[in-house]
């Protein structure tokens, strides 16, 4: 997949901003019904515990993530939410990541996109020269 | 006592080891090395429960990756994820410690997952002793955890790990606790290497005992094979006929005079012989006696190929294909080469089952003795078990031997010590006159039967096959009583050059 068409995807996405994002959305394509305390979560992509939890309001936020509502246990089962209405075009993008190549292109793409305004916590560094990519609706192929 | 609720695993004749399956919420503990097919065991039991018998069912991994699992079960034939999408599975990754501590929760959210879809069966993958994730006491741990399981009602399988090091952990404390303990096992049997199953414990049930083996087969999933020396039915051990006026035609001219008018139905014949001294055509003959007489008959061909064996039969005049294609011949070739003998039994036994021959032809005993070792028990619990079979479905049946004895015989089956277990024995020998190697025949035995053990004459033509020559010259000598004799168990005995006066 071109980058171009990677950036399509992340528009189209557009909660995406940073790597923890991408790895932590990784890990739940490959376990999709995980039951972790976070710090285990943590170890498992290896980010910090911050970034990590800012990254899974994030998901869960946008709709790709469910976590068990009772928030005082100490682990959590989450849940990747296939039936979204972004579940298409996250197949395509972590089709593409999943391999080491398409996960560096992936990464490459987030670093070129502009940063996106988040309710707190860790952002990420705008990239200098970036250029905006214009967002297409149509569903890009993997 | 009322029969126990019992929870069939659907897995290939894993069910009829555990005499119908596991009595429901038994904690099953299924315990192996590295790559002995805990997994495929566990994934299989979990599948099967969901997709054939209505059972929903969650699998609890710590460290395979869903989406290898699923991909992985696609190779059996096994959709995972419609299952998951249709809410009959759950797959979870969690950690061991989670796992043990969620279990002796209430409220654990894991255990709510379960009874969100109503689970019935749990599989737990990559349990390690207990010790090593508490550094607790190992068995008390898993009590804590069979506890939380029993409280949930799920017939559990749990696959615990044990390695080539550590051959203790065969007899790990987890055992005591555990309701039914699954043995799985790898062993090098020369060069190759055979899978086996043994259930070492069920309580709630009877389960046959013994290591049984068993194949994992692609597009399939495990396959196991009662251990051919498992007593089956009663009605196997008094299947043996009784029925003194049947007799089976064997197709050679001139042999059924010598054998009372025929073989008795589901009688065991051996023929001995040494190679090409008749055998395989006696063998074809029988078998297309049955065709002629629109019997069914099976074949089992162990030293040559069904094109070999069609050919064979071609050269004497018998039409094998024709039969085949009729539905009268079961032509069955296993190539001998790293033989699974359980395997082989159970394909024997369900062919008979499905076909239901009237004759059958095992070519050759020999060749299950080369594979087996003639001196081990296995080769002696095997031919046993054939016999009962054959005799339980009432097939008359005829095995060759090889003897490698090339002119005449001092043993009829050598280190083969079977012949107790049939009922009668033909040799086949050569005998050499002038320049010639001739055919002979003697019926050695006939179990029920009188039989005059003279040895005969044979012949083999192209295009017609063996007949037994008549006799003609028996009549014009005397029968000489043993009085005529003297040294008449020396092997050698000697005529007297006259009868001396009659002792008293």
């Amino acid at each position: 997949m071109t980058p171009k068409r990677i950036g399509d995807l992340l528009d189209l996405i557009e909660c995406l901003s940073c790597p923890c994002d991408l790895d932590l959305l990784l890990f739940f394509y490959r376990h999709p019904r995980a039951f972790l305390i976070s710090e285990r979560l943590a170890q498992y992509v290896g980010y910090d515990l911050p970034q990590v939890a800012q990254s899974l309001d994030t998901l869960i936020t946008a709709g790709l993530l469910r976590r068990s509502p009772n928030a005082t246990h100490p682990a959590q089962l989450y849940v990747l939410a296939r039936g979204s209405p972004l579940g298409g075009w996250v197949s395509s993008l972590l089709r593409v990541a999943e391999k080491r190549e398409g996960r560096l292109a992936v990464l490459q793409a987030l670093k070129q996109r502009p940063p996106l305004r988040r309710s707190g916590g860790v952002e990420s560094e705008p990239v200098a020269g970036a250029q905006p990519v214009t967002p297409t609706r149509e569903v890009p192929n993997a | 006592m009322p029969d126990p609720d019992l929870v069939k695993t659907g897995l290939k004749g894993l069910d009829e080891i555990l005499f119908g399956g596991i009595p429901r919420g038994n904690i099953v503990l299924v315990t192996g090395t590295a790559g002995t097919g805990k997994t495929t065991l566990g994934v299989e039991f979990v599948y099967r429960g969901a997709r054939q018998f209505n059972e929903p069912g969650v699998i609890v991994l710590f460290e395979v990756a869903s989406d290898k699992l699923i991909r992985d079960a696609a190779l059996f034939g096994w959709d995972l994820g419609e299952l998951e999408r249709d809410g009959r599975l759950k797959l979870i990754f969690t950690t061991r410690q989670l796992f043990q501590q969620e279990l002796q929760q209430a409220d654990s959210p894991l255990l709510a997952e379960a009874a969100e879809i109503g689970a019935r069966r749990l599989f737990v993958d990559g349990l390690v002793r207990l010790p090593e994730a508490t550094g607790g006491d190992s068995r008390d741990a898993f009590h804590l955890l069979a506890e939380g399981l029993h409280r949930e009602n799920l017939t559990a399988m749990l696959a615990l790990e044990s390695t080539f090091a550590d051959p203790a952990a065969a007899r790990a404390p987890e055992e005591f606790v555990a309701d039914t303990i699954v043995r799985l096992s790898i062993e090098p049997v020369q060069r190759a290497v055979l899978r086996s199953l043994e259930v070492v414990k069920s309580r709630g049930h009877e389960y046959a005992l013994g290591r049984h083996s068993f194949r994992i087969v692609n597009g399939q999933g495990l396959e196991v094979y009662r251990r051919v020396q498992a007593p089956r039915s009663l009605e196997r051990e008094r299947g043996a006929a009784f029925d003194p006026t049947s007799r089976v035609a064997t197709g050679i001219p001139g042999l059924d005079g010598l054998v009372n008018g025929g073989y008795f139905v589901a009688s065991t014949t051996l023929v001995v012989g040494i190679s090409g001294a008749g055998k395989s055509v006696m063998a074809l003959q029988f078998i297309a006696e049955g065709a002629r007489r629109g019997e069914k008959s099976l074949m089992v061909t162990l030293d040559e190929p069904p094109a070999q064996v069609l050919r064979n039969a071609h050269s004497i005049g018998i039409d094998l294909q024709s039969a085949i294609d009729k539905g009268l011949v079961h032509l069955w070739y296993e190539p001998p080469q790293e033989f699974e003998i359980d395997r082989h039994f159970a394909q024997i036994e369900a062919i008979v089952e499905d076909f239901r021959p009237r004759r059958a032809v095992i070519d050759s005993l020999s060749t299950y003795g080369s594979s087996l070792g003639a001196a081990e028990r296995s080769f002696r619990d095997f031919f046993h078990a054939i016999v009962a079979l054959m005799k339980e479905h009432q097939v008359t049946a005829v095995y060759n031997h090889e003897n490698p004895e090339m002119l005449g015989m001092s043993s009829m089956m050598g280190e083969f010590k079977v012949s107790s277990l049939v009922d009668n024995i033909i040799l086949m020998n050569w005998v050499e006159l002038g320049d010639t190697f001739r055919h002979a025949l003697t019926v050695a035995k006939m179990r029920a039967m009188p039989t005059s053990r003279t040895t005969h004459e044979c012949e083999i033509t192209n295009g017609q096959g063996m007949k037994v020559l008549p006799r003609p010259i028996r009549a014009a000598l005397p029968v000489v009583p043993f009085a005529g004799y003297f040294g008449l168990i020396s092997r050698a005995p000697e005529r007297r050059s006259t009868v001396g006066p009659e002792v008293p």
